[in-house]
């Protein structure tokens, strides 16, 4: 009783600017601490390259790159994402800072937006090792504009990763065997990114470019950003209430 | 005190007696379903391409339509239950939740076997076989998560199961991008002997789903008492 009351949210009266400051600020914060230790960066990082290396182990018997490429790219993005996002709200609960972070005079909805920010960022930075690790290994050629149509499809996915990976995280901040929870929650309800984000990435392999498909995929990636954002901002007040 | 809280244990134990009309809606659920299984092996004709597999429609699609018939409880459970942080909400959510597990089961068990026979396989990656796995999925780790999420496990399990809803939208969405090879609008299609064989099922299945969801409700409203008892009878002193 006596912690619900500790907690209870500031009633805060923000306009949208003032939500999108505080989250950057959050963000900022966020990206701060990690940099200078660096630590999730580095395991995660590392962790994704090693994803990548298995695969590229398991499938280096089949020629077939196209039919193969598209799954290990997403699932090495799948799984180093997973093992950051548990990482994220660990770091507040060290000394309790989430309560800290509950009770300062911000939003709800920009602590979520600051969080999404910080771990789109460092998703980014795992990128960078995963996709040219998946080059490398497999010998890709690709037209510098198909390039592009690839850094928006994994992007696209990315933010929806990071808008749904955030909410269940910090959904799972006070449960016991959060790590196992986090893990069967957050594959089934990133599947249609995934299975999206396989397809669009099947159709670049292809030697003929469908841009019309590759459209409609791109579209349909944007939506599950748009509506999961929505969502998520509403679910995510009410959780964080104890 | 002790004679009071003796009073009250017993006033409330009274309260717990079965309803009626849940006893009659779940007699005429027993009743429907048993008809629904007579006339399916001994009424409606033996189909000319399926044979007898295709008896398990008569199964398979109210099932289905079970599953989704949850799907808007557990949402509406579960946004009022954000909103208003009732327990009732959470009762509804988790009760939708359960029965959407149970008939989803039933889906996944009875879908299978229809598809060896009429497509030669166990499993396609369709429309409606991907999203309805991925939601059973999805809300099996609903209950997973509520079993051992602690303290805000309630708040958790409805966040999840708004999510979960949305996501089976999704994943058909998704997967429409493929091609689907589920038959699509087969009831028209039935000869009447089928059809009514078909209705009656269907209406044994709402029954049934009926039944069950009031039970299930009852189940969660009496637990909520018997532990609130429990904690008055321990604060009174009365360990058993």
């Amino acid at each position: 009783m006596n912690e619900r009351a500790i907690t209870a949210p500031p009633k805060v009266e923000a306009g949208i600017l003032d939500v999108l400051r505080d989250a950057l600020f959050i963000a900022n914060k966020d990206l701060r601490v990690e940099w200078r230790s660096k630590e999730i960066l580095l395991t995660t990082g590392y962790f994704g390259l090693f994803v990548v290396l298995v695969f590229s182990f398991s499938f280096v018997a089949g020629a077939d790159k196209e039919s193969v490429v598209p799954g290990i790219l997403w699932v090495s993005i799948a799984f180093s994402g997973a093992l950051g996002l548990g990482r994220v709200f660990e770091r507040e609960k060290e000394g309790d800072c989430i309560r800290a972070l509950l009770l300062s005079p911000i939003a709800r909805p920009s602590i979520y937006l600051g969080k999404v920010l910080g771990v789109l960022v460092f998703m980014i930075a795992v990128q960078l090792v995963v996709l040219p690790a998946v080059w490398f290994f497999f010998n890709l050629r690709m037209p510098l504009e198909r390039v592009g149509y690839l850094l928006v499809t994994v992007g696209l996915g990315t933010i929806g990763y990071a808008i749904v990976g955030t909410l269940l995280a910090a959904m799972l901040i006070r449960a016991r065997s959060k790590d196992v929870l986090l893990a069967i929650v957050l594959y089934p309800l990133i599947l249609p990114m995934l299975i999206i984000g396989v397809q669009a990435t099947g159709t670049l392999m292809e030697p003929k470019l469908a841009l019309d498909e590759l459209g409609i995929y791109i579209r349909v990636l944007g939506l599950y950003d748009v509506v999961f954002l929505v969502a998520n901002l509403w679910i995510f007040e009410p959780l964080l209430m104890d | 005190m002790d004679q009071a809280i003796r009073r009250e244990l017993f006033d409330s134990a009274k309260g717990m007696k079965t309803p009626p009309m849940l006893l009659v809606l779940a007699v005429a659920a027993a009743a429907v379903l048993a008809t629904a299984i007579w006339m399916i092996f001994f009424f409606a004709p033996t189909e000319r391409e399926m044979g007898f597999v295709q008896k398990i429609f008569y199964f398979h699609v109210p099932s289905a339509w079970m599953m989704l018939l949850s799907a808007p409880l557990m949402a509406v459970g579960s946004i009022a239950y954000l909103v208003t942080k009732k327990d009732k909400w959470d009762r509804l959510s988790d009760a939708g939740v359960e029965l959407a597990i149970m008939f989803g089961a039933l889906v996944m068990i009875s879908g299978p076997l229809w598809g060896r026979k009429a497509w030669g396989t166990y499993w396609v990656w369709d429309v409606r076989l991907t999203s309805s796995l991925v939601l059973v999925l999805t809300l099996v780790a609903c209950k997973i998560v509520r079993s051992y999420a602690g303290t805000s496990a309630k708040q958790i399990a409805a966040g999840l199961s708004i999510l979960a809803v949305l996501n089976a939208i999704f994943v058909w969405v998704s997967v429409d991008l493929w091609q689907g090879t589920h038959p699509p609008k087969l009831v028209q299609t039935l000869g009447s002997e089928m059809k009514q064989t078909f209705w009656i099922s269907v209406l044994g299945f709402h029954l049934a789903y009926g039944a069950m969801l009031w039970s299930r409700l009852r189940m969660g409203k009496l637990r909520t008492g018997l532990d609130r008892l429990q904690m008055k009878a321990t604060e009174a002193g009365l360990d058993d």
